[in-house]
């Protein structure tokens, strides 16, 4: 059927697309808030 | 009074078939109706027949590439899901019992959190100063910040999806006798080639489904597209929203919302014509 090594691969590729899955379910990257940053306004990153 | 035996059945679907009548084929005729109204600017809905909200929608330039986009979405998300999705239902089903269980359970636990959570998820991701354009920025690239582009689109898509194929195409991959791969091997066949020619085309009735799945989902989405897609990124959902709640246009609205079920159906169809039909003449060739 499947060799005992293709399964391994497959396992890891699985574990990535887990990992993929759940990536914006946990706490995410800390985006600062521009009033924090001591930034003035002026130079606050645009939305655009 | 004694009731034939025959009749049982139809007594069972009665409940069911009530509120699926009155629920939802009775609105969708109403729809339909409203969709041949036409609309003033002035005084709402005019109750006369008109076919020119399906003529704006086909002819012009601007409806028709919302249409064109919406299609666009949908098969690209339903080709990359199948495409990611595949390996994992395959392991799915050669795992040992307890890696099985590990991976099942977190392909699914994204299902637990709302697609809204998630799209935000995503928006704090690829947004502006978000995880990517800092890891790119650290290696000194630029350009991380993909909110608001289709491919933005298409990741939240294909993560909110997955499970869905991985779980459909799983499936019909379990439901492949192990002997007949086995039987492959044993008249020769390297592992490679009795995947290709023998558990591949056994399992493309699940592929199908699952691109099925995949296709209609993202069609008729809304919160995906209106939140990493942004004001730029039109679809038949987004517009219809906009045309039926911003603009009070509840005919023009009804128009988009039938050609969206009609898009839906016309993927149902072919699925249908494809596996249903073809099942054993595809799988055997």
């Amino acid at each position: 059927m499947i060799s005992d090594r293709a399964r391994t691969l497959l396992g890891l590729y699985s574990a990535i697309i887990c990992v993929f899955a759940l990536l914006p379910v946990g706490r995410s990257w800390p985006s600062p808030s521009p009033r924090r940053t001591g930034l003035p306004p002026e130079k606050w990153p645009s939305l655009k | 009074m004694h009731l034939s035996r025959s009749l049982h059945p139809y007594l069972l679907l009665l409940g069911p078939g009530l509120v699926f009548a009155g629920f939802f084929v009775w609105p969708l005729f109403t729809l339909t109706v409203v969709s041949f109204y036409d609309y003033s600017r002035m005084t709402g809905i005019v109750e006369e027949f008109t076919t020119k909200n399906y003529a704006r929608i086909l002819f012009d330039e601007y409806y028709r590439g919302i249409v064109f986009q919406t299609f666009r979405l949908g098969m690209i998300t339903a080709a990359v899901t199948v495409v990611i999705g595949y390996p994992v239902a395959l392991y799915l089903t050669v795992a040992k019992p307890r890696a099985r269980a590990l991976v099942l359970l977190f392909v699914l636990s994204p299902l637990l959190i709302s697609v809204i959570v998630r799209s935000f998820g995503w928006v704090m991701i690829v947004g502006p100063r978000g995880l990517l354009e800092n890891l790119l920025s650290f290696a000194g690239i630029s350009g991380g910040n993909l909110l608001h582009t289709e491919f933005a689109v298409i990741l939240g898509l294909v993560n909110v999806l997955l499970p869905f194929v991985v779980l459909s195409i799983a499936t019909s991959l379990q439901a492949v006798d192990p002997a007949i791969p086995l039987a492959a091997s044993s008249l020769g066949a390297s592992p490679f080639r009795s995947f290709m020619s023998v558990t591949l085309p056994l399992s493309l009735p699940g592929v199908a489904s699952g691109v099925l799945i995949a296709f209609s989902l993202s069609v008729s989405t809304f919160v995906t597209p209106a939140v990493l897609g942004g004001p730029q990124f039109k679809v038949l959902s987004t517009t219809l929203f906009q045309q039926a709640v911003v603009l009070q246009n509840w005919p023009f609205g009804a128009a988009l919302a039938v050609t969206l079920v009609f898009i839906v159906l016309l993927a149902v169809t072919l699925q249908f014509r494809l596996v249903e039909q073809g099942r054993y003449k595809a799988a055997f060739r």
